[in-house]
């Protein structure tokens, strides 16, 4: 396993494109659509040669013109060798590098309707949430079809994977992507069965602090990496919890989305919490662990290694705890 | 709203002003009713400091330095609640020395573009300096300049045939609030979600984990802008006659105008950079100081400042017990409190003399 470079600060590493919402005229906007379609489609196919299984069996299906409104859904089309009929992304769709070329949509929370019709899509996959529903509806009216998935627990990942497959004519892929999935999973179980259950505090934002709660994928994950999620108490799915609440319930082990030496500072002030003292505050990089989709596998092993290093020896070395300088 | 019949004579402000320069302040009156609050806000700062979202023991608190307690109370309950006597005490001083200045009872730092303009500041260093390779230091820097930028916009721009009409002022100061949301939006819409968080998070307000650093910069900022207000104190007060008047009185209008606003400019910008935009202190805190204790801004100024501080300190406690161990933003706190009064208020001045 390889985790990117820490020193890297953490904003220069995911994109944040701005919204290629033209304000040019129909024709020349899909003309640039399909030209960037099509420059896409080549990259996607020699990407997906890398993702998909060889064993994968290309169903016969009439090739369709997706629109992604999610990076979960992306990655899952991509990664199920589906990336040539993606003709439109989120603005947050960062992985894998074909799916950023491809022409932007606004996302799940700011969807673009007139972008998503302009683009001809035959499907749109969106997540369903109150920012979407009403855009999504009207795009169903155009006569396209619409399907909602899930990203927000693990079941959830993989009922969306099958899903998707379902519907783009990858359904074995999508069976044996989650098998792989599941035995990710089974084998980060199988390494840290019986190891002590460390309480463990996962922030994903320091202005506010802001926790992985219950109720998530990366909660899920949590679990499954035997660690015990001290923001359960607080009952919400991304708790702004309380510094003092975090001293009190001493965590021991701190993953943080802030690296380097910000986070150092942070964390040096509240020299009691254990994973403070300890020096077990691990700085994570916000992709992949912040993308839920088919990619949560690596992510698992990132978390369970940072939480049971010594059940990890030879990804140890890669991780990068946070400086607390005295 | 607040006016009816199209005139911009708003003025109420001063209206206390009369009554009470019969009744002089007397040292003794001043000194008894400054000890009052100040008691009132030391009260106030520790039942905040006693509770909060986990029970601490006192003993272990002060006396065992390896204790969770001690760190909870050093490094986390105390600069808080000396953040928000900060805060607290700088919203509500300038949202008094405001009130005077423009002669409108609707004047705080908010309604006057300040902090907008000083949420803008901070939210562009947050979201572009990291990129640039600059650190979260410059975000009080950027925060600052933009306070100050955005106030001496709104001075420049509301005056008309170089007279600053308290009215003009206003209106101005109201677009250059709602300029400034609209570019914090426009900025929350180009950038990914981490940051998108953290933009609603100025917008709300918040005390969260600041340092004894942040404490010490906001505190020594807040002392010499209230020092400045202080010392112009007298000329608020004959301000309230109307500008005509206070200059035969011998006030240099545009220099107290001009000092006036650097002074809060620099006052709001400090508590800006480190808690976002809290809104209505500012606005309740003098209102309600002004129809206990009258207009004499020599009064009114510390006794909003010390009221500031026990309202924020009290307000904040709320936001940190309430879902414990999650937080409100304290912002929230404060315009739920501050909404319904803000609406008494105006009903109440629509209805008849009203000495603000």
């Amino acid at each position: 396993m390889k985790l990117i470079d820490p020193r890297v600060p953490m904003q220069l590493r995911s994109t944040h494109p701005l919204t290629g919402a033209p304000g040019i005229g129909y024709l020349r906007r899909m003309a640039l659509a399909i030209g960037r379609a099509r420059l896409a489609a080549a990259a996607a196919l020699l990407c997906c040669a890398r993702i998909a299984a060889p064993a994968m069996a290309a169903a016969a299906s009439p090739v369709q013109r997706i629109v992604s409104l999610a990076p979960s859904v992306t990655e899952t089309l991509f990664a199920l060798g589906a990336g040539d009929q993606v003709v439109g992304v989120s603005q947050y769709c960062d992985y894998p590098p074909a799916a950023t070329r491809l022409p932007r949509v606004g996302s799940f929370l700011t969807p673009n309707v007139e972008a998503i019709i302009g683009l001809r899509p035959t499907l749109v996959i969106g997540l369903g949430l109150s920012s979407d529903t009403r855009e999504l509806e009207v795009v169903r009216a155009t006569g396209c079809s619409v399907i909602t998935v899930g990203d927000d627990s693990l079941q959830a990942i993989e009922a969306s994977i099958r899903d998707i497959g379902g519907r783009v004519g990858r359904a074995d892929a999508a069976r044996a992507l989650v098998a792989r999935l599941d035995a990710r999973i089974a084998s980060v179980r199988a390494r840290v069965a019986g190891s002590r259950r460390p309480r463990v505090l996962m922030l994903v934002g320091h202005e506010p602090i802001v926790a992985v709660g219950w109720r998530t994928y990366l909660d899920d994950l949590l679990t499954i990496a035997n660690s015990e999620n001290i923001a359960h108490a607080s009952g919400q799915q991304w708790p702004e919890l309380s510094i003092e609440y975090i001293i009190a319930t001493r965590p021991d082990v701190i993953l943080d989305g802030q690296m380097g030496t910000a986070a150092g500072r942070f964390w040096n002030r509240f020299s009691t919490i254990p994973a403070v003292r300890n020096h077990r505050v691990y700085g994570y990089p916000d992709n992949p662990i912040l993308h839920p989709g088919p990619r949560v596998g690596s992510s698992l092993e990132m978390l369970a290694a940072m939480i049971h290093p010594a059940r990890f020896p030879q990804s140890a070395a890669a991780l990068h705890p946070v400086e607390v300088a005295r | 709203m607040i006016q009816s019949g199209g005139a911009p004579q708003i003025s109420r402000v001063g209206a206390g002003f009369d009554d009470l320069a019969g009744a002089h302040l007397t040292r003794g009156r001043m000194l008894a009713i400054v000890s009052a609050l100040a008691a009132l806000t030391a009260a106030a700062a520790l039942i905040a400091t006693a509770f909060g979202s986990v029970h601490i023991s006192l003993e272990r608190a002060l006396f065992d330095p390896a204790s969770p307690d001690h760190v909870i109370f050093v490094a986390a309950r105390l600069p808080r609640v000396m953040m928000g006597i900060a805060v607290g005490a700088v919203l509500a001083s300038v949202g008094a020395a405001l009130q005077a200045l423009v002669r409108n009872p609707l004047a705080e730092g908010g309604i006057l573009g300040i902090s907008g303009g000083s949420a803008f500041g901070a939210i562009l260093a947050l979201v572009f300096a990291s990129r640039i390779g600059a650190g979260q230091s410059v975000v009080p820097i950027f925060a600052f300049a933009a306070a100050l930028l955005s106030t001496l916009a709104v001075y420049r721009i509301a005056q008309v045939d170089g007279q600053l009409e308290p009215f003009t002022l206003l209106l101005v100061g109201v677009i250059f609030n709602a300029f400034w949301g609209a570019a914090i939006m426009l900025v929350n819409s180009v950038v990914n979600l981490y940051y998108a968080h953290t933009i609603l998070f100025w917008l709300m307000g918040s005390l969260e984990a600041p340092t004894w650093r942040e404490v010490a910069v906001v505190s020594g900022l807040g002392a010499a802008g209230f020092a400045v207000l202080m010392s112009k104190a007298r000329d608020l007060n004959l301000l309230s006659l109307g500008d005509e008047t206070a200059a035969e009185l011998g006030v240099e209008i545009n220099a107290l105008r001009r000092n006036i606003f650097i002074a809060t400019s620099l006052m709001i910008g400090a508590a800006v950079s480190v808690s976002g935009i809290i809104s209505f202190v500012g606005l309740i805190v003098p209102h309600v100081l002004r129809l206990a204790f009258g207009s004499d801004h020599r009064l009114l100024l510390p006794a909003s400042l010390l009221g500031g501080a026990a309202f924020m300190v009290l307000a904040d406690l709320a936001a940190r017990v309430v879902i414990a161990p999650a937080e409100i933003p304290v912002g929230a706190i404060t315009a739920l409190c501050g909404g319904p009064f803000f609406i008494y208020m105006l009903r109440r001045q629509e209805r008849g003399p009203f000495a603000l």
